[in-house]
């Protein structure tokens, strides 16, 4: 849609609801600032709260006075924090890798090329993105267990590699299915290979499909707890988590050791979001909201 | 093209290599690691198992036992009434905000993005978060009460049995709006702005070009919401665990939350009881494929 007929749909829907009168824009503004308030306020004290030392949490001013480190120096140097981070990177990094690669040669597949039973094996692909994982954690588990891969990085990965496989290959395939037909008979008539076309072709085409699969598979991995909690009991690998989990139930009273713990978690996901948020809504958009 | 159609009708099975190839590492990982333990899941439903020694096949007594546990009953309804609320709540509440937001605000985009933030961070992270926010002492709600005048509403919101699922719901639309607001305004840009310029010809405005034009526009946008919402409904987890654990007592224990203390064993020590928890999964499967049905209608209805 162009830009010109995009604005031209916001002045339709603008002017007919709050907006239209002085008294109605000054209740609009009031509203939309204090929702975002709302919503970023817990995080915002949160950050406070890390920043104080632990004998002003519970009576001090919001906003600490002689804000420090200390809690974060604790949470990195006693806890380990540090470790359940790289750990979360190291599960996160394989999923990430792997759905992108099984997915990207499925969905061009499932796009493009001949498959016995196609339509049923997609069917049944989809299906499981209705599927809660509390289903298949437990089978997974002894699963895992027979396979000498239980609480493991690679075997938590390969669970959460499958897991993530339907999704990616419904993003994936259509992307694909935007690439213009005639491009790939051209290099067809030029005799290459399916390998070929998919690698030198489609592929390059299809890279904001590949960005969104990642993007969702950051979210969907790095955030996990019930699979990562579940198939990972060894606390020396354990992913950040299910950690903070366990970090909360033993340090319940040390506020700005927590709320540190929980700055660090949270932080690399918000600013590697805002960053690509234009990625995200033209992925969903692709995806999601026209398949 | 009938020349095309001859030629998949004698098809040889050399033509299928490539795509039987390229589907094989996803096809296998997903047998692998989600397909064969979800069948197996099936299986295990059937016995009465520890998860470790011998399984000892019970047929359906796992599932005449759970229609007497109160544990599940009360999970049942849990589950029930978070999904029912939460996809109420979080398909109507984003699409008024996103509706809002087509007018022309200044730093809409900035107010846009604080919304969107909480979206990101993991339910674990919500969950311990507003845990700490809802401390009856120095948490911040109870701060901010204090300092308004209004202090004597202060109450352990967590520990008391009425009050925790609803403000369960209330922290869940906190960290989800900001996705369904960004999904719903991305639909609104797809509106025809032909469409609003014929009703406002024909007369029509404010709230009925929203009732007649932007909400029936919206249709497949919010089929998508709904979905989701029930989905995320039924195998709701990571925000209870990590609030509640499902407390006090049972009275914020999910569906979710109770299979995964019976398989791994809740804090009081209980033994696992894989086979009885699996039996909930099934029954979470049979919940799962019912709403697949009713989301199928409505994307039927959609296109009708």
């Amino acid at each position: 849609m162009s830009a010109a007929s995009q604005n031209l749909a916001r002045r339709s829907v603008r002017g007919r609801l709050a907006g239209h009168t002085p008294g109605g824009r000054v209740a609009g503004y009031a509203f939309l600032i204090a929702l975002a308030l709302v919503s970023v306020g817990p995080l915002v004290w949160m950050v406070l709260t890390s920043l104080k030392p632990a004998s002003a949490v519970f009576n001090g001013p919001l906003v600490p006075q002689h804000p420090q480190l200390n809690a974060y120096a604790y949470v990195i140097g006693n806890l380990g924090i540090g470790s359940y981070f790289l750990n979360s990177v190291i599960v996160t990094s394989i999923t990430v890798i792997g759905v992108i690669v099984a997915s990207s040669l499925a969905g061009y597949a499932f796009a493009f090329l001949p498959i016995p039973g196609k339509r049923v094996v997609f069917g049944v692909l989809m299906s499981a993105l209705l599927i809660p994982a509390a289903l298949f954690l437990i089978p997974a588990f002894i699963e895992l267990r027979t396979l000498g891969l239980l609480n493991t990085q690679l075997g938590l990965a390969l669970v959460h590699t499958g897991a993530g496989v339907p999704f990616a290959i419904f993003l994936m395939r259509s992307f694909f299915e935007n690439i213009p037909t005639e491009l790939r008979d051209a290099a067809r008539m030029d005799g290459a290979r399916e390998v070929t076309i998919f690698l030198r072709v489609a592929l390059p085409l299809s890279l904001p499909g590949v960005a969104t699969v990642a993007i969702f598979q950051v979210l969907f991995t790095w955030n996990d707890l019930m699979l990562s909690n579940g198939l990972i009991q060894d606390r020396s690998i354990q992913t950040l988590q299910p950690a903070l989990y366990t970090l909360v139930g033993e340090h319940a009273s040390n506020w700005p050791a927590l709320t540190a713990a929980l700055t660090i978690a949270a932080a690399p996901v918000i600013i590697f979001f805002v960053a690509v948020q234009r990625l995200f809504v033209a992925g969903l958009l692709a995806g999601s909201v026209k398949g | 093209m009938p020349s095309t159609r001859r030629i998949i009708a004698r098809r040889p099975t050399r033509e299928f290599l490539p795509g039987i190839l390229f589907v094989l590492p996803a096809v296998i990982l997903f047998i692998a690691f989600v397909g064969y333990p979800l069948v197996s899941s099936l299986y295990y439903s059937l016995f009465s198992w520890a998860g470790y020694g011998v399984p000892e096949f019970i047929g359906f007594d796992n599932f005449v036992n759970l229609t007497q546990d109160p544990n599940f009953q009360s999970a049942v309804v849990v589950t029930v009434v978070y999904t029912v609320a939460t996809t109420i709540l979080q398909t109507i509440v984003p699409m008024l905000v996103a509706i809002l937001f087509m007018q022309k605000w200044r730093a809409g985009a900035l107010l846009r993005t604080m919304i969107f933030i909480p979206s990101v961070i993991s339910l674990t992270i919500t969950g311990l978060l507003w845990q700490l926010v809802l401390q009856p002492d120095g948490g911040l709600l109870e701060v901010l009460l204090n300092r308004v005048g209004l202090g004597g509403l202060s109450r352990p919101w967590l520990a008391d049995s009425t009050s925790v699922v609803p403000v369960l719901i209330i922290v869940s639309l906190w960290q989800s709006l900001g996705f369904f607001l960004v999904i719903y305004y991305a639909g609104l840009q797809g509106i025809d702005p032909e469409l609003y310029e014929a009703a406002r010809v024909d007369g029509a405005s404010g709230f009925r070009l929203m009732r007649y034009i932007t909400i029936p526009s919206l249709r497949s946008v919010t089929t998508l919401v709904i979905s989701l919402n029930l989905i995320n409904g039924l195998k709701v987890f990571d925000l209870i665990y990590a609030m509640t654990a499902g407390g006090p007592g049972t009275a914020s224990q999910s569906l979710g939350v109770y299979l995964y203390k019976l398989a791994f064993g809740s804090e009081n020590g209980a033994s696992a009881a894989f086979g009885y928890a699996d039996a909930i999964g099934v029954v979470m499967m049979i919940a799962a494929a019912i709403l697949f049905l009713v989301v199928s209608a409505l994307r039927r209805g959609r296109r009708a």
